[in-house]
């Protein structure tokens, strides 16, 4: 009885464990390739785009589930004026073949689409994306100060 | 006993972990924006900066000339556009000085502005838009107080943040 108890436990454990979602498939990593240290030197500064080009790279190991991918900006002090001053060009892409919303994505608080990732055949494909970071022009005014702020990335699967 | 409660456990590891699919914890990537209070000015005279008094009716009504000038503004901050003229007045070539008040600018309210030497508010950032332009009139009213000659006047302006 004893045996035949253990014996079902491991073989529950074993399902178990195989009905997890696997953590290394369908996750994003993103690597920062250039500091993220933007500035306005000049009034006209304020009036043209400034970019960091290549300056993030995610990473997509794709799994046998299409995925989709996310990303929105957090400011420490949000102040007005700050909302859509950023965004996110695709620059180049290595091994991909991500449908892109679209080439330049501008980033607020709400999640904004970047690119939907079709399901692989085989899991462990790994797709990598290089990504301009954007300080888009301003029109309205945008109080002196230190602006820190976190571009947050999400993965969601189908 | 013990039985029942190892196939309990076996069952509750097997349905906290069939779960459907879920959106993973996100990454981030971190930086900062330096935003210094920054303004520029850019003043262009649209009309002749020579105005002629022609005639007797010149001096007595003088001369109103629309548009005399273009401020366009680029600021991230709020500020205030002030003029003087420079010297003290209007220098002449014969010696006579003519004073600045002759000179008049319209400010924002609509309202004609006699220059000095010392700076006078022609107008107040109203919105909070970065980049601005706007259209100054002036009038030049000498009179016949002074004599014939080439006068010459320097307008200083200056944008201030507040």
């Amino acid at each position: 009885m004893k045996t035949a108890a253990f014996s079902f436990l491991f073989t529950m454990l074993f399902v178990a464990a195989a009905a997890q979602p696997n953590n290394r498939l369908n996750q994003v990593q993103v690597q920062i390739l250039k500091p993220l240290q933007l500035a306005y030197a000049n009034a006209m500064d304020l009036l043209n785009p400034q970019v960091i080009p290549n300056a993030l790279q995610l990473v997509i190991n794709s799994g046998q589930a299409a995925t989709s991918v996310f990303a929105q900006v957090s400011f420490t002090e949000p102040v007005a004026g700050l909302n859509h001053l950023l965004a996110l060009r695709l620059s180049s892409k290595t091994v991909g073949n991500a449908i892109f919303n679209t080439a330049t994505v501008p980033l607020s608080q709400t999640p904004a689409l970047l690119f939907m990732q079709p399901r692989e055949l085989s899991e462990g494909v790994a797709h990598a994306y290089i990504y301009d970071v954007v300080l888009n022009p301003t029109t309205t005014m945008i109080a002196p100060g230190q602006y820190n702020f976190a571009i947050n990335f999400t993965i969601t699967a189908q | 006993m013990k039985f029942v409660i190892i196939i309990a456990l076996a069952v509750i590891c097997y349905c906290s972990n069939a779960q459907g699919p879920q959106a993973a914890a996100p990454v981030s990537a971190h930086g900062s924006i330096a935003v210094p209070s920054l303004q520029s000015l850019n003043i262009e005279v649209l009309q002749s900066t020579t105005v002629n008094f022609a005639n007797a009716s010149d001096l007595d009504n003088g001369i109103a000339i629309p548009n005399f000038i273009r401020a366009s503004v680029i600021s991230n901050v709020p500020y205030v556009l002030s003029v003087m003229c420079g010297s003290n007045g209007l220098s002449a070539d014969g010696g006579t000085p003519m004073p600045a008040s002759v000179i008049q600018l319209r400010n924002s309210q609509g309202q004609m502005v006699p220059l000095s030497a010392s700076a006078k508010t022609l107008l107040v950032s109203t919105t909070n838009q970065v980049q601005s332009t706007f259209l100054i009139d002036a009038f030049i009213h000498p009179g016949w107080n002074f004599p014939g000659d080439q006068y010459k006047a320097a307008l200083i302006f200056t944008l201030t943040p507040q």
